[in-house]
């Protein structure tokens, strides 16, 4: 076999993890060859490697028969690898040729050669047979559009290899069906690509080999004509799962949030479920698939289309957080730095600032310092903050402390609903299972919980029962003998529904 | 001394050792600095600056800034003066605050409401009120001269004494002391805070952050009408056209000065003092010399690149202790 790319023993470590452990794989000349797995399996991580952002710690890149060691995106370019990531590389306010040519455009004199670029741009979108003006200018371009400007920039710098991570992700079925000819068409043509991807039917629709990465390690690498999305789906989860605690779930306790006909844009579609006081819910899906936004509906943060939510046997309108603060909603957010810390601000400060106002005389005119500081301390024994002082800025406390106080936040305000995006995501082990046996305590005090998660041991070992999203629709109601990895992943990559009825 | 403990030092007090070596050095080679009069005169200028200064670091804090301190500090005194020629001191008075503060909640108001930047809202402001102002004095001086009885009163803001102190000293301290208990002793200063040290953050827990730029707009207005109202009792007349003028840059330069971030967040309210308090002695300084008023523009920006470069080399070199040991 002709290999394109050979990777050996590849080890990327970040403080704290393995990325990538001893990876080893060729991919053969000419093929589709498809990088599956879970996430935080290590795919970005090699994808970047290949694509100079980062350097391995060890191993070797072996790409046309010479090892290289790509120190920047340039070099990778250049030696004949092209990486069109989900986030375009493309300036908007330029046309499709600029950007085809940027940074090499060839030179009339002084000026850029015009008349040029626009023909080889037009030659190289003829031989993809798509049919776009190279003077459009790109921000007006649709997203699939974008992504034939990527790739004809690749086809320019003459790539061997094309990486494309989740190029389906924002495409619709029929521009991906177009993306698939285009893939066909650069095959024929001897160019390998290697195709990232969550969803499975699109794997087997177009790869010659398929790659599962687990854990930063590699797993197996099948034939796609031999092995089945079963078998993949097996290889792709296929670990021991350690339940962190076993818990009996109690249905005799009254719905405490309902949820029915939510809609919002194309990112959730009829969302439909009931959480109960002390149940944990837990919410899988890929990314993309609208999770995020059904979170930040129920906390006020997007508008409700279509729909409606029922707390308490009460209808509620929420449409601001602090709305959903009154109500009892509490929320703690995925992004840390950009939505949860006030960088700068003291621990104390951070922990109290949602309910200062509410603890303090005067509608918040006169603090009661007294009652924030028993507030800080109350739960940083609860969930054991570690911190130097409480006037100890949060910038300095560690990742899951940090997480903690964010968590110590939303308790503060007294919500009988907790919403956690990613509650365990960067954080330490110790510092995980704090925040498991926290949010059971919380349960078990009658706290309904909606916890969504990419992470599938955290949520099968969580979850009371689990609702999976898949193209802004639930495809899969689970209860806790239903909640397997298998069954999970399944139905998040939209391969089968569990408990809907057609 | 060490390094780190070199920055230390500066860090808490750079800003009064420079004063006071100021003060000193000028002391010593001028007779005619340390005398009531001259103090007088350099703290009326202080004032009248850190007074606006104090609602611009608030602004600042909130992440935020005011460009149209100037022209609300020009028309708030037009229609003062204006005013006085017929009407009573009070109400003077009370209608250069209202305008003030009414242009700070207009400004408020177009930046969270319209969604326009704050740079563009705060410098079309700037042009419109410069503007009102020139139309409602018709591009003329306006002088002060009314009843001798108000006349005096009126000065008394700018040229009083109480307990033998300058009025507007003491009217500088009562500021801080009230922007002082507001930012450290109130939800509303530490929401402040919240908004500019994270905006998104704030939102997330549930703060009203419209509602808090729109009053920190509200209350930048209205301490440029006070800072305003003081000047215009020290000249007793006011020129529509160049009343104010540069004022919103030496605001914000006094701020960033005093020590607080442009990035938000944080206060360093009495650092706003003490950097107003410096220019004015800087200026004095090159006053009792007869340097032409042209030198302290040189000196102004000199100053401030001085300090902001102090600053950078401080957060290079140096970290606050204990702020490490919780990473390890």
């Amino acid at each position: 076999m002709d290999s394109v790319l050979q990777l050996k023993a590849v080890t990327k470590i970040f403080p704290g993890v393995r990325a990538l452990d001893a990876v080893s794989f060729d991919v053969a000349r000419g093929q589709v060859h498809s990088l599956v797995g879970e996430n935080g399996a290590g795919k970005s991580t090699l994808i970047k490697i290949l694509g100079g952002v980062f350097t391995q710690d060890s191993g070797k890149i072996i790409f046309d028969d010479k090892q290289m060691n790509f120190r920047s995106a340039h070099q990778s370019q250049l030696s004949g690898i092209s990486v069109i990531f989900q986030e375009f590389n493309l300036l908007p306010d330029l046309s499709v040729a600029e950007n085809i040519y940027i940074g090499r455009e060839p030179k009339k004199g002084p000026f850029i050669d015009r008349r040029k670029i626009t023909a080889d741009s037009e030659t190289i979108l003829k031989q993809l047979d798509v049919n776009l003006d190279p003077k459009t200018i790109v921000e007006s371009l649709s997203v699939a559009e974008k992504q034939m400007v990527e790739i004809a920039k690749a086809l320019s710098f003459k790539a061997r290899l094309i990486i494309m991570d989740e190029p389906t992700a924002a495409l619709s079925e029929k521009e991906t069906e177009k993306l698939f000819e285009v893939i066909r068409a650069l095959k024929a043509r001897g160019t390998t690509i290697l195709f990232v991807s969550h969803r499975l039917k699109e794997v087997f629709a177009i790869s010659d080999r398929i790659t599962v990465l687990r854990d930063g390690r590699f797993i197996a690498t099948k034939d796609a004509r031999q092995t089945t999305e079963e078998e993949i789906i097996r290889l792709m989860v296929g670990r021991d799962i350690k339940s962190f605690f076993a818990k009996s779930s109690d249905h005799s306790q009254s719905v405490m949030l309902s949820v029915r006909g939510l809609n919002f844009q194309d990112s959730l579609r009829d969302i439909s479920f009931d959480v109960r006081c002390g149940q944990i819910l837990g919410v899988a899906g890929l990314m993309g698939c609208g999770k995020t936004q059904l979170a930040e509906v129920l906390y006020g943060l997007l508008p409700i289309e279509r729909g409606e939510i029922v707390l308490n046997g009460r209808g509620v309108r929420i449409d601001s957080p602090q709305k959903a603060i009154e109500l009892g909603i509490g929320f703690v957010s995925e992004e840390r730095k950009e939505n949860g810390i006030f960088p700068g601000l003291s621990v104390l400060h951070n922990l109290t600032m949602a309910i200062i106002r509410k603890i303090s005389g005067w509608s918040g005119i006169k603090l009661d310092r007294q009652k924030e500081r028993d507030t800080l301390r109350s739960y940083a024994g609860r969930l054991d903050i570690r911190y130097h002082r409480p006037e100890q800025e949060i910038d300095f406390l560690s990742g899951g402390n940090q997480q903690k106080v964010l968590l110590a936040r939303a308790l503060a305000s007294d919500c009988k609903v907790l919403i956690l995006c990613e509650p365990t995501r960067g954080i330490d082990v110790g510092a995980k299972v704090e925040i498991y046996s926290l949010m059971n305590e919380l349960a078990k005090k009658g706290v309904a919980i909606i916890m969504i998660s990419s992470d599938l041991p955290e949520v099968i070992s969580m979850s009371d029962s689990c609702i999976t999203m898949y193209h802004g629709r639930i495809t899969g109601y689970l209860n806790k003998e239903q909640m397997t990895e298998t069954n999970i992943v399944a139905c998040a990559v939209g391969q089968k529904t569990v408990g809907i009825e057609s | 001394m060490s390094q780190q403990q070199f920055w230390k030092i500066w860090e808490r007090f750079g800003l009064f050792i420079i004063i006071l070596i100021g003060v000193v050095g000028l002391s010593l080679l001028s007779p005619n600095f340390a005398t009531m009069t001259n103090f007088k005169n350099f703290i009326n200028q202080a004032a009248v600056v850190a007074i606006a200064g104090a609602g611009m670091t608030l602004a600042i804090t909130s992440g935020g800034f005011d460009l149209s301190v100037g022209s609300v500090f020009a028309l708030a005194a037009c229609f003062g003066a204006r005013i006085l020629i017929d009407g009573s001191v009070a109400q003077s008075i009370f209608v250069s605050l209202v305008v003030g503060a009414g242009i700070g909640l207009l400004n408020g108001l177009i930046i969270t409401k319209l969604r326009v930047p704050t740079f563009i809202a705060t410098l079309a402001m700037m042009t419109i009120v410069r503007g009102a102002a020139l139309i409602y004095t018709k591009g003329r001086d306006i002088n002060i001269i009314t009843g001798p009885a108000r006349e005096a009163a009126y000065k008394f803001f700018g040229g009083g004494y109480i307990f033998s102190l300058p009025v507007p000293m003491v009217l500088m301290i009562s500021v801080f002391a009230v922007f002082y208990v507001v930012l450290n002793h109130t939800a509303f200063g530490r929401h402040v805070c919240a908004v500019g040290s994270n905006e998104q953050a704030a939102i997330y827990s549930g703060l009203n952050v419209d509602r808090i730029k729109i009053a920190v707009f509200a209350i930048v207005g209205l301490t440029a009408s006070i800072a305003a109202v003081i000047q215009t009792s020290q000249l007793m007349g006011v020129n529509s056209g160049s009343s104010g003028l540069g004022f919103e840059l030496q605001v914000i330069a006094v701020v960033v000065l005093g020590g607080t971030s442009l990035r938000g967040g944080k206060a360093k309210l009495f650092g706003t003092m003490a950097g107003a308090i410096l220019v004015a002695i800087a200026n004095n300084g090159l006053n009792l010399y007869n340097t032409p008023i042209f030198y302290q523009y040189l000196v102004f920006g000199l100053i401030l690149l001085l300090a902001v470069s102090m600053d950078g080399l401080k957060n290079k070199f140096y970290t606050p202790a204990g702020a490490w040991a919780q990473r390890i």
